[in-house]
């Protein structure tokens, strides 16, 4: 039975490689694969095969197939013979169900948000139409300071205002109870300014907060070194510079190493930068702050950041401006 | 702030380059935000002298001038009235190049060739303005480089100074920052020498909480005039336009010392009197810009025996201000009350430099060095001889404020170990002086550091520790990430809903939209249910498109959507979660998240084939895939209808705790309100009853293990019969062996027999959890679903009931 089975095959393939047109190969595929070749007569006369050596011819036989088909095939393409009518243009394009994107503004916040999750800050939210003491007087902005002049701050009837950041949820966070707290605001904040390629009236802020005993500038630049290595790539390099925000004291503005140019200066960074892109503000949180809360600023110390997700999104993803994040062109939506 | 490097190096050592310089500035916390750098003049721009001056053949205002440059002589054609034989100028040669970058290029002036050009100050950049050309001091040698008479032109630094920092609004504020990086001393001010004589007016101060300290010399045998270029060039720098060398003067050290000082014609201080006080309502004063603004008891005066003279620290008045004819002078300086300066400008509206520059509290000691640089200057610049005595009246003088630092919490707060030494150092640099020594208490290692008089933002000890690191460098701090047991809190509730719901409507083909929450007119639309009293207007909007406060997503929505179709996009589907805003209840109103969906435009043809697909249904479809995805199964739709949508298209959805949303399709009127010229079919749900409508949790279930049986079953009934109301009576007369029952088809007869009526075909399956179902308990529960119809809605049954036959 493998003998001819064996010469089966030889035969076949002498007659697939001679084939010289389309007639003779249909007419070696009838012969030797057909339904009556005589391929086909060994494989349905198996079952009169004594059982144990049925397994092994069987399989010599199914071998034999393939590589006759394989032949086949290989005649085929030589010929250039035309395709069966049932086979399909595969490289028609699939129909595709429609694909919504999130917003690039969204997906990021939420990868800023996993990312503070995963060292132990909760999510907290607040108003956006706020009132002053938690927009400025609890956090050290008192009477006169320059930010509630109407040139900065949208007001609303009766002494509303529209949050100038997200630091008003952190005053409502520990009105609300006693440290340790560890927290992330993100949310709408809007400020009455110029409006242009990088400056928009409503804009999104992510807010940090901890508060704990002996909470210290050096964990502060950790946390955040942690942060914008996980979100600009582990390579990112940062600094701290001195810089002043009414509720923290120190304060600092945090830089990172320019990525488009590795530091060495270019127009994002600017010339006079030393090749550092400014990211963000942060300190200490002011003990004017914590007395305002009612925290005893002798037992706890903290620290805050304030987070432009615009300006985190453009740098990274290099949007030309800020406007676009929110005119919703699909063709820019569609991006990310 | 704007700064020329060589003012700076006046009062402290500098670094290489004024690149340098910003690096350095920026980690002290003063970022540099602009570097004009200085420029040096191009060689060939020599030194001339003007010989013959002839009037231009062809034009009357020029003039054709020879001029000798040393190694030739050129023909020059000059349009300034103030050329004329035998002056020194500064001549630009053919190929010159002029500090604006262009070239001086051959050229014809009226038929007259010029030979190269005689100079103003404005095109060698030396000033903003200049009227007529460059006329040269002195005799420089005829030939040489110009450079080597004007000096080059310094580098402007424009650095960013916080608002705490307002001393360093000043040169040398500043230079003492950078000489405290450098570890390096601050240089001296110069000596004044005050040998003249001139009398003193007598001062008097009505309430010293007014004017803490007054200060005035007195100035003689001055000759009022231009200043010199130097002096120009670093208050031009600074923003300030030049006006006369005494005016000048007083700018200059205003931008040196951050001390405004004021100058009387001294012949105009009537009786030799100066007295700070109070106006008197009545009174009125006209000042140097010539206003006469009302004053109140609110304003404090500088006023002689007689009369007002000048609003203190505000603005002088015209009478005694200085003139052409003025030949000495009475210098100001003082310190008067920020808070008082600083209404009394408000509420005349006049906000000067030296108003806002009282309004953040000048250095009360640095009042007198100020004044005498200020006489100094004068004697220099317009000759004028300083009187040997002057005016002190200091009678609020201030304790200097006393700050402990305990060291060991300065560690805890820095993450990094100071030493008493190193801190005592680095503060010392700013002047912030130890007083005593360290001292052991309550096991701290405390100090007493003397805040200096210019320094009001040292209050507290975080404020030193903040010196301390900055001196330090913030850099020396390390990076420390606490790991510490955590407890965080859950997701908020409807943070994490709006994040699924998101996630969810992207999977069902809409992109997700973040729209502005502030808009401009709220369209009828859109406040259905409101009144203007819940709507939020802004008082002091940006602009008439920046007014309100939305209060739907629905017209920001059909915006985003005009828009995109303006721009070509064929096929709109967009998503947005996102908050409304009422103004009531008051104080803060009320926030609300709405979830608003809206399609437009056309689908792709290849990838959504077929017939023109009912665009309603598709949204529809989607919204209550989401629903089903939520888990949220149990509700009902029905009409709802809202100004928003065309008639008859309002839908709602609502749940056993109250109504999910609704949607139609938008309403013409709001179309056009929006832009759109397309239909398009939206959809808005109130997030707040998604969420009590999505179970908390879900248990487990019976996968059916006995078979079904399936029966179609089609009914002819009235056009008002509605799928809701038939599904309902299909249910409860299908009693407990119908699982599941849903529509598969709808037509409505135009003609013919059922001409009026509609036809629905229903998939029904009934199944039991313990058993195959006999086609008896089928048929019958098949017959009293028929019967309910019919008697309820007078259904008929249309073609067979049998087996289902549908693949």
């Amino acid at each position: 039975m493998i003998e001819r089975i064996d010469a089966l095959e030889a035969e076949g393939e002498r007659a697939f490689g001679a084939a010289a047109s389309a007639t003779d190969l249909e007419a070696a595929r009838v012969r030797y694969l057909g339904r009556k070749s005589d391929l086909t007569q060994v494989l349905r006369g198996l079952k009169d095969v004594p059982p144990e050596a049925r397994g092994q011819v069987g399989a010599r036989a199914n071998e034999a197939r393939q590589r006759l088909e394989a032949a086949f095939a290989a005649a085929e393409s030589r010929l250039g013979a035309a395709p069966a009518s049932s086979s399909r243009d595969v490289t028609l394009p699939g129909r595709r169900p429609p694909v919504g994107h999130r917003h690039l503004l969204a997906s990021c916040m939420r990868e800023i948000e996993d990312i503070f999750a995963g060292i132990g800050f909760s999510l907290a939210t607040g108003p956006e139409v706020e009132d002053d003491r938690h927009n400025f007087g609890a956090l050290n902005m008192g009477e006169g300071h320059p930010a509630r002049a109407t040139t900065d701050t949208f007001y609303l009837n009766g002494g509303a205002l529209l949050r100038t950041h997200t630091s008003s949820v952190q005053v409502r966070v520990m009105d609300s109870g006693p440290p340790p707290v560890r927290i992330i605001c993100p949310g709408r904040a809007f400020r009455n300014e110029a409006i242009d390629a990088t400056h928009q009236v409503e804009f999104h802020q992510v807010e940090g907060l901890y508060v704990d005993r002996d909470v210290s500038l050096a964990d502060l630049k950790g946390t955040l070194d942690y942060f914008l290595k996980q979100f600009f790539g582990p390579k990112t390099e940062i600094r701290f510079c001195p810089s002043f925000y009414p509720f923290v004291e120190p304060g600092a503005s945090v830089d990172i190493r320019c990525f488009f140019c590795g530091g060495s200066g270019c127009n994002v960074c600017g010339p006079l930068s030393g090749g550092w892109l400014e990211v963000l503000g942060a300190g200490m949180v002011h003990p004017n702050v914590f007395r305002d809360v009612g925290y005893d600023p002798q037992r706890w110390t903290g620290f805050a950041f304030g987070i432009g997700i615009e300006r985190l999104v453009i740098l990274r993803h290099g949007v030309p401006d800020i406007r676009m994040f929110l005119e919703n062109d699909v063709r820019f939506l569609r991006q990310f | 702030m704007k700064v020329t490097w060589s003012w700076l190096g006046d009062w402290t050592e500098l670094p290489e380059t004024p690149e340098a310089l910003a690096m350095l500035l920026a980690k002290r916390g003063f970022p540099v935000q602009s570097l004009e750098r200085g420029a040096s003049f191009d060689p060939t721009i020599v030194v001339g002298q003007v010989g013959d001056v002839a009037p231009h053949p062809n034009a009357d205002r020029l003039r054709l001038c020879t001029v000798h440059i040393g190694s030739a002589t050129l023909s020059i054609v000059c349009g300034a009235s103030n050329v004329a034989a035998g002056q020194r100028v500064a001549v630009a040669q053919i190929g010159s190049k002029l500090p604006d970058g262009t070239k001086l290029r051959k050229a014809k002036i009226r038929g007259v060739e010029s030979q190269g050009m005689i100079c103003s100050e404005r095109e060698l950049g030396l000033s903003q303005e200049s009227e007529g050309i460059m006329v040269l001091p002195g005799a420089p040698a005829i030939g040489i480089p110009i450079q080597e008479v004007v000096g080059a032109k310094d580098t402007v630094l424009d650095v960013e100074i916080t608002s705490n920092r307002t001393d360093c609004l000043s040169v040398r504020g500043l230079a003492r920052e950078i000489a405290s990086a450098l570890d390096r001393p601050l240089k001296p001010a110069a000596s004044l020498q005050a040998t003249g004589n001139g009398a003193l007016p007598a001062v008097s101060i009505e309430n010293p909480a007014d004017c803490g300290r007054y200060m005035a010399r007195v100035v003689t045998g001055i000759k009022i005039g231009p200043s010199p270029r130097w002096l120009v060039e670093r208050i031009e720098a600074a923003g300030f336009r030049t006006i006369n060398n005494v005016v000048d003067a007083t700018n200059y050290v205003l931008r040196e010392w951050g001390q405004p000082i004021h100058a009387f014609d001294a012949e105009k201080v009537g009786g030799k009197e100066i007295k700070v006080r109070r106006a008197v309502p009545g009174e009125s004063l006209t000042l140097l810009d010539g206003r006469k603004p009302p004053l109140h008891a609110g304003v404090l005066l500088i006023a002689d025996r007689d009369k007002p003279l000048a609003l203190a620290g505000i603005m002088g008045g015209l009478d005694s201000g200085v003139t052409a004819a003025t030949t000495s002078v009475v210098l100001e300086s003082a310190w008067f009350d920020p808070a008082l300066t600083k209404a009394a400008a408000r509420s005349l509206g006049l906000e000067t430099d030296a108003s806002v520059r009282f309004g953040q509290g000048v250095d009360p000691v640095a009042v007198s060095a100020a004044l005498d640089a200020t006489a100094r200057l004068l004697a220099e610049i317009a000759g004028g001889s300083v009187a040997e005595s002057k005016v002190d009246a200091w009678p609020r003088r201030e304790e200097p404020r006393h700050v402990r630092l305990r060291r060991g919490r300065m560690a805890r707060l820095l993450g990094m170990p100071v030493t008493g030494e190193t801190t005592a150092h680095a503060l010392a640099t700013l002047e912030i002086r130890q007083i005593g020594d360290w001292a052991k208490e309550d096991g701290d290692d405390i100090g007493t550091f003397e805040a200096p008089s210019f320094r009001h933002d040292i209050e507290i000890e975080e404020d030193l520790m903040e010196e301390v690191a900055r001196v330090v460098g913030y850099d020396e701090v390390p990076s420390t990430l606490r790991t510490v047991p955590l407890t965080p809190a859950p997701r908020p509730v409807d943070v994490d809903l709006a994040d699924r719901i998101v996630s969810l409507a992207c999977g069902l083909g809409f992109n997700q939209a973040i729209g502005p929450a502030l808009v401009g007119t709220i369209p009828e639309e859109a406040r259905e249910g409101l009144s203007d009293a819940d709507v939020w207007e802004l008082q002091n909007p940006k602009s008439r498109e920046l007014k309100h406060l939305r209060t739907s997503l629905l017209p920001g929505l059909v915006t985003m959507a005009a828009r995109n179709l303006h721009h070509g996009v064929p096929d709109v589907r967009l998503v947005e979660v996102g908050k409304t805003y009422r103004s009531t209840p008051p104080p803060l109103g009320s926030e609300r998240s709405e979830v608003a969906f809206l399609v437009t435009g056309t689908p792709d043809p290849w990838n959504r084939p077929g017939t023109e697909s009912d665009r309603f249904l598709e949204l529809k479809g989607a919204v209550e895939g989401l629903f089903e995805a939520l888990g949220i199964d149990s509700w009902r739709t029905g009409s709802y209808h809202e100004s928003c949508w065309v008639p008859g298209t309002g839908a709602g959805w609502s749940a056993p705790l109250g109504r999910l949303g609704r949607m139609g399709e938008v309403a013409p009127s709001l179309a056009r309100f929006a832009g759109l010229d397309r239909q398009a079919w939206a959809a808005v749900l109130d997030l707040a009853a998604l969420a009590n409508a999505v179970p908390s949790s879900r248990r487990y279930r019976d996968v059916p293990r006995f078979p079904a049986s399936k029966r179609d079953l089609a009914v002819l009934v009235r056009p008002d019969g509605t799928h809701e109301a038939l599904m309902e009576t299909i249910r409860a007369a299908g009693g407990p062996l119908l699982h599941d029952a849903r529509l598969f088809d709808v037509y409505a007869f135009q003609d013919g027999e059922h001409r009026g009526k509609k036809s629905m075909a229903f998939a029904l399956e009934f199944r039991s959890a313990e058993r195959t179902l006999t086609d008896r308990e089928v048929e019958s529960a098949i017959a009293a679903i028929v019967a309910a119809l019919s008697s309820k809605h007078g259904a008929e049954v249309r073609g067979a009931v049998g087996e289902a036959r549908r693949a």
